[in-house]
């Protein structure tokens, strides 16, 4: 049905997210078909009153609060530099490919896709790289890729 | 010192936001203060890693949502949440009557309490959508999802919500 196809329109429609044609296309719609004009006004309906749902206000002494605990925990910040990062993954995925080409048959040198775990330690390590090569190759990683250690870094803490 | 200043800046930016998608996730202020605390006492110690990064926020929200999706399993198998030695803010002022009915309109209760019936997905793009007025593709990054799902599940929500209304009489059914 014709307007299955258009329900999902609505909620664009809703949101500005249409462009000249389609708005137009619903707008007519809107007009002339009961079901989706009744679908169109309960989600103007849910929407608008889900914004009138209040909730209380942070506290202001958070911030005082949070100092305290970092004073009184002693907690400090953990000197990882992007740079190490990128060094993190660029030993990790070079460690896989020589695992990959010594260990797998022939047929299975397809490199993993997945990062995988990456060990915190090998940044005290010397590495066999030189910076540029690691700079370089860190510009050519995806961000997904840095977000997944950025998450491993945060699992452990 | 230098670090305490920024990090004092990312909270200033940031801490609201991160509150209020918690607490509509728990529903409980003293619950939603102590994993806030928390995000910021691991976005501090990860300072360094952050800086430069462009979308901070996402990482926060991430955290956010993580430690609140662990904090709601561990509620529904009855155990607290275990916390570092946190300042204690009870003896702040607070007013509590938020748990009560406080809406002039019958309605908005009722939709609060549907919202409280989507699964904690459908509830956490439903938040981050409505009230935090992110777009799809943020909101994609934050769950590592894609946009279409996201899309799809904002349309669900809404679909539940409407549904559930009408099974209930709070809305009308068409003719
Ligand atoms: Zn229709």
């Amino acid at each position: 049905m014709k307007c299955r196809r258009l329900e999902r329109k609505i909620l664009m429609y809703i949101e500005g997210n249409l462009n000249v044609k389609e708005k137009e296309e619903i707008k007519k719609h809107l007009d002339e078909c009961v079901s989706c004009n009744s679908l169109y006004n309960d989600f103007l309906l849910i929407l608008e009153n889900s914004k009138k749902i209040k909730i209380p206000q942070l506290n202001e002494n958070l911030l005082n609060a949070l100092k305290v605990t970092i004073e009184k925990n002693k907690i400090s910040t953990f000197s990882l530099k992007p740079v190490y990062i990128a060094i993190s993954i660029f030993v990790l995925v070079f460690s896989t490919i020589f695992f990959a080409r010594i260990y797998l048959p022939d047929s299975k040198k397809v490199l993993p896709v997945s990062t995988g775990p990456v060990k915190i330690e090998i940044l005290n390590h010397e590495l066999p790289f030189s910076e540029d090569v690691i700079i370089k190759y860190a510009n050519y990683m995806e961000e997904e890729e840095v977000e997944k250690v950025l998450d491993f870094i945060f699992a452990g803490l | 010192m230098k670090d305490k200043k920024i990090f004092e800046e990312y909270y200033i930016t940031h801490a609201n936001k991160i509150y209020s998608v918690v607490y509509r996730m728990v529903n409980n202020h003293q619950d939603a203060i102590d994993i806030v605390q928390e995000v910021f006492l691991r976005a501090y110690k990860n300072m360094d890693s952050f800086k430069g990064l462009s979308k901070f926020s996402t990482y926060l929200y991430r955290i956010a949502l993580n430690l609140t999706y662990d904090f709601l399993r561990k509620k529904k198998k009855g155990r607290k949440i275990e916390n570092l030695d946190h300042e204690d803010f009870s003896f702040y002022s607070f007013n509590t009557n938020f748990e009560k009915n406080l809406y002039d309109d019958q309605i908005v209760e009722d939709i609060k309490k549907e919202i409280e019936n989507l699964t904690d997905k459908q509830k956490t793009i439903f938040i981050l959508k409505t009230y935090e007025e992110l777009t799809y593709e943020e909101i994609a990054r934050i769950l590592r999802k894609r946009v279409g799902t996201i899309k799809a599940t904002y349309f669900q929500s809404l679909q539940k919500i409407r549904e559930n209304l009408k099974k209930k009489g709070v809305i009308k059914n068409e003719m």
